[in-house]
């Protein structure tokens, strides 16, 4: 289970706006193992900034590798995104969401971790226009498991 | 021994440790600093209006208010959400702040003018109340060269209001004497020095006022009002102060008069009014705009939705139509003007309801490029204006 804070690159110039915008949030997720290095994750996040926000709700397969006390993953997720703006009369739209991306976590404790960045990509289609965003999150993970690192049985047998 | 060595390792893997969790958390501040400053200007760090990536276009919409689109320096348009945004009753005519942060809203149905602040890293509008008084029918705004002072033009009550714009906030205060007696229905207005020109559709005269540089008052020159062609709606001053042009709508033709620099009398030029096309194709001219150096004059045909584009003989005010003209403009232009670059002219459009970016040759002024981007927008338009 990670939470932490995430930050969004929100891609509000087809919305009319000069550029992007820089939104500052929440990431919360929950991941488990169906096999030994995949498993599926969900997610819920929350970025804000006055003029606009952005939501999302998404699940999908996690693939996780891990190096000593470093846990990389990289997933694909499908879900819903929400915004809601407060430009003029102001209003809200929601969109499927599609999440690419990965990151690494690093152990220092028995159950918990560092999640060191997590970057993803975030295409959206809200307001009935196309978004290509970018969020990257950091945290804390908590874990009820562990990922064994994979055996090399050459070198086991070498010692 | 073996406790040294477990020690040691213990304080390398921690050391490791520490330098991994640095370096990802640095990482990520990075990262999350090249996003923010990727893509242009974002909400939290509005762009400068002095060197604009884009640029944005207010549209008044009587029937809606104010819509707003991002001009992108290609020509695109994109619509701005959360537009239109809210003026007065019916507004018309609309201006920008000599600072770039306020637009004018003349509204036609209220008898009053908004100030409209901008939001430049959304493009959107909101009004800063109250709003200022005018005179009845309030149709057309213009301002003065040094950017002191703001005139609308009160169609119904035949009147002239004049107001002073404070620098920094945008807001009006009438001027002494402030609404000036004027001719019939004055409906379009036009400033060269510090001269005011007024055009009044149903007495198909032009009004010439002296502007009092330090109060803004308006005196009639005693030889005005000048005969014009009949119904005229667009009048536009030559940059250079030499001439100032009419466009007669009934007639389908233009009005060049020359400016006396000393007192504002106007007189018409040898062979004026002239055609608004040569082959009698272009007809009903309303709007008018001239380029930045005066070099050539356009005038959007409501009827035949043409342009006409003419240059302009700087000595005589001779105009000699472009060949090519009058360039088609779709839906029934109802204003022209040009973007602070003079790369495109935006052209209003009634019937088709629309925004239209046109390309301007740079060389020779035509319009033979054709649209670059349009945008429809549900109601009938009536003017335009874009930032710095």
């Amino acid at each position: 289970m990670f939470g932490g804070y995430s930050y969004t690159r929100f891609d509000t110039r087809p919305l009319g706006f000069l550029g992007g915008t820089d939104l500052n949030g929440w990431n919360l997720s929950v991941g488990g193992n169906i096999f030994r290095n995949f498993g599926a994750v969900a997610e819920l996040t929350g970025q804000y900034e006055n003029h606009i926000n952005f939501r999302d709700l998404a699940v999908g397969p996690q693939y996780l590798y891990r190096r000593k006390s470093m846990l990389f993953f990289a997933h694909v997720l499908f879900g819903k995104g929400r915004s809601f703006d407060s430009v003029g009369m102001g209003g809200g739209s929601t969109s499927m969401a599609y999440v690419g991306g990965g990151g690494m976590d690093l152990d220092f404790r028995r159950h918990f971790a560092f999640r060191v960045v997590q970057a993803d990509y975030i295409h959206s289609a809200l307001f009935g226009l196309t978004q290509k965003n970018f969020r990257i999150s950091t945290g804390v993970e908590y874990r009820w498991g562990e990922i064994r690192q994979k055996r090399h049985p050459r070198r086991e047998a070498s010692h | 021994m073996l406790a040294r060595s477990v020690l040691s390792r213990g304080n390398r893997m921690g050391f490791n440790r520490c330098a991994v969790l640095l370096t990802g958390g640095l990482l990520t501040v990075v990262l999350a600093a090249a996003l923010a400053g990727c893509g242009g200007g974002s909400s939290s760090t509005p762009q400068s209006s002095s060197s604009p990536s884009a640029r944005y276009a207010f549209v008044t919409v009587p029937q809606a208010g104010i819509s707003s689109f991002r001009f992108d320096n290609n020509g695109t348009l994109t619509p701005v959400l959360g537009g239109p945004f809210p003026a007065g009753t019916s507004p018309t005519s609309i201006l920008l702040h000599p600072s770039g942060k306020f637009v004018y809203v003349a509204n036609q149905g209220g008898n009053d003018i908004s100030l409209m602040a901008i939001d430049f890293s959304t493009g959107a509008l909101s009004e800063v109340m109250p709003r200022t008084g005018t005179g009845v029918t309030p149709v057309a705004l213009v301002m003065d060269a040094q950017g002191k002072f703001l005139f609308a033009a009160n169609e119904s009550s035949s009147t002239i209001s004049a107001y002073t714009m404070d620098p920094s906030s945008g807001v009006l205060k009438e001027v002494t004497g402030s609404p000036f007696p004027a001719n019939p229905n004055p409906v379009a207005m036009a400033i060269s020095g510090s001269f005011l020109y007024a055009a009044n559709a149903n007495s198909a005269t032009v009004t010439a006022f002296t502007i009092d540089s330090g109060s803004g008052a308006l005196t009639q020159v005693p030889t005005s009002p000048y005969p014009v062609g009949r119904a005229p709606l667009a009048i536009a001053a030559d940059p250079n102060g030499h001439f100032i042009y009419v466009a007669n709508s009934v007639d389908s033709t233009f009005s060049v008069l020359s400016i006396d620099s000393t007192t504002g009398a106007l007189t018409n030029v040898s062979g004026s009014p002239f055609p608004v096309s040569s082959t009698a194709s272009a007809t009903f001219p309303v709007a008018e705009t001239v380029d930045s150096t005066g070099a050539n004059l356009y005038i959007a045909n409501q009827s035949s939705s043409s342009v006409s584009v003419f240059s302009i003989a700087p000595v005589t005010g001779m105009p000699t139509q472009l060949t090519d003209s009058p360039f088609t403009a779709s839906g029934a232009p109802v204003y022209i003007t040009f973007d602070p670059t003079g790369t495109f002219m935006l052209v209003v459009s009634e019937t088709s309801k629309e925004l239209a970016v046109i390309s301007v040759n740079s060389t020779t002024g035509g319009l033979g490029g054709g649209t670059v981007s349009s945008q429809t927008l549900n109601l009938t338009p009536t003017s335009v204006v874009t930032t710095k």
